[in-house]
């Protein structure tokens, strides 16, 4: 859809600035990920409003986390080495929508990155995983903040074997990133990569003129959410 | 944020569009074999440019100069081998035009982090590289994976924006088949590159360890720092060789 709105000079010099500080933020989360901080990750990148602390989430392909005292727990509380560990996520392709209000922002990248972990045998465990990185972006007082983030994961490479070995649906077990994902909040088949992006999850951002949960990149925007509701 | 009017809005997103032109650009300048230009081309007319690698820093243009003519005469190393190796394939082109054939070396960069100063003069970026670049060994042509950063200090002069301290560091440096912690294994000798035992790029002029490669014994280590917005250039937040 689009829509008849007519920005001045001033607005639409912001609005382009705008753009280019969520991609900035997105940006920056990648060297958060690639020193294994979570924590500092959800304390500087993330939203700080108490109502929207509320509703933040993460997801991945098995469902979501849902609060920021959730992720504080789940997400940054996953078990990082201080030994043997390393990462370097490398995020790209970005495709970015500004409401025509202003106060919140689309976006979809894909991020390709590896991760080591030192086996107890003194070799190392890398996986290659390439996947979508959806993020729905809000205006707080402090800046731009991530507001919702979904991290898939389209291809998990082992690095050392044969990638034409793993077998096709692939088990939650056999499947590293499977393994680090935390207990969800909302478990949800959220993305299947068995089939490809023809579920059109996430979805390409439109444009868009004012934030709905139900087009967002939380779980109440995936077309398979139910809402639990509780009759008394 | 605090209130910017909308022409220094439009002027910072102008200078990072720039700046991030220019590291295209310079990553072109791998792909297509023109490192012999990237001083030149690309880099400040300061005397105290500077690149940074793993195991240390080229400080000084006579140093930076070297790094990138080191490359240039391994091109033409390269070059000649090849060309030797196979006549044939080669007959009807002279070596200025086979310059570089058998090697690829691309960085692609991603992920960028820009931030322009407060008052204009300089910028400071990061960049992640998943890079893959193919050899020529003794053994023939092997290729090699890297995961890393560059980063740098630009600094605007007269004809735009200009690289003044360059980081390149990798967090993997592998060779392709092998695991992630596992050492180079060269390939037996092949008749016809014996030359290339011969070639060794110079040594950073200033030798200290800015990145520890990936191994299983290694320390968690963050990525290099990321630029945070700034007013003026402060040689303590500088991907050059910091001030003692």
């Amino acid at each position: 859809m689009r829509y008849n709105v007519h920005y001045t000079d001033e607005e639409n010099a912001v609005r382009l600035m705008d753009v280019e500080t969520v991609k900035d933020l997105l940006a920056r989360r990648a060297y958060y990920l690639d020193g294994g901080d979570y924590a500092g990750e959800l304390r500087d990148l993330w939203v700080q409003d108490p109502e929207k602390r509320k509703t933040a989430s993460y997801g991945e392909n098995w469902g979501y986390l849902v609060g920021m005292e959730s992720l504080e727990k789940k997400y940054a509380g996953r078990n990082v080495p201080e030994t043997g560990w390393g990462a370097v996520h490398t995020v790209n392709t970005g495709h970015v929508h500004l409401a025509y209000d202003g106060k919140t922002a689309r976006g979809l990248f894909y991020d390709v990155y590896e991760c080591s972990a030192s086996r107890p045998d003194g070799t190392a465990e890398t996986i290659v995983v390439c996947g979508p990185l959806a993020c729905d972006f809000i205006k707080e007082d402090g800046g731009w903040k991530i507001w919702h983030l979904f991290q898939g994961a389209d291809h998990v490479f082992t690095v050392g074997e044969p990638y034409a070995e793993v077998p096709i649906p692939r088990p939650d077990a056999s499947n590293p990133v499977a393994r680090e994902f935390p207990e969800p909040d909302v478990p949800l088949k959220t993305y299947d990569p068995d089939y490809g992006w023809a579920d059109n999850y996430p979805p390409m951002p439109d444009p868009y003129y004012t934030f709905r949960p139900e087009e967002s990149y939380g779980p109440e925007g995936h077309p398979d959410y139910v809402k639990e509701v509780t009759f008394s | 944020m605090n209130h910017i009017d909308a022409e220094k809005l439009v002027t910072i997103w102008e200078d990072r569009r720039a700046v991030q032109n220019l590291m295209g650009i310079f990553s072109g300048h791998y792909l297509l074999k023109k490192e012999k230009n990237i001083v030149a081309e690309m880099f400040s007319g300061r005397a105290d440019i500077s690149l940074g690698i793993n195991t240390g820093y080229y400080e000084g243009r006579e140093a930076v100069e070297g790094y990138y003519e080191a490359i240039h005469q391994k091109n033409l190393l390269t070059t000649k081998l090849i060309m030797s190796k196979y006549p044939e394939e080669f007959k009807d082109k002279t070596p200025e035009e086979a310059y570089g054939c058998g090697l690829l070396n691309y960085k692609p960069l991603d992920t960028p982090v820009v931030e322009i100063a407060g008052d204009g003069k300089t910028a400071r970026g990061i960049w992640t590289c998943r890079n893959s670049y193919s050899d020529l060994t003794t053994g023939g042509p092997v290729t090699f994976y890297e995961w890393g950063w560059v980063a740098a200090d630009f600094v605007r002069e007269e004809t735009g924006w200009k690289i003044w301290h360059l980081l390149i560091l990798n967090d993997v440096h592998v060779q392709a088949g092998l695991e992630y912690y596992e050492a180079d294994k060269p390939y037996p000798p092949v008749p016809g590159f014996e030359d290339m035992a011969e070639f060794r790029m110079p040594e950073p002029n200033v030798k200290v360890t800015l990145r520890e490669s990936y191994s299983p014994n290694r320390p968690r280590t963050p990525a290099p720092e990321v630029p945070k917005p700034y007013e003026t250039f402060d040689p303590a937040c500088s991907y050059g060789r910091k001030e003692a």
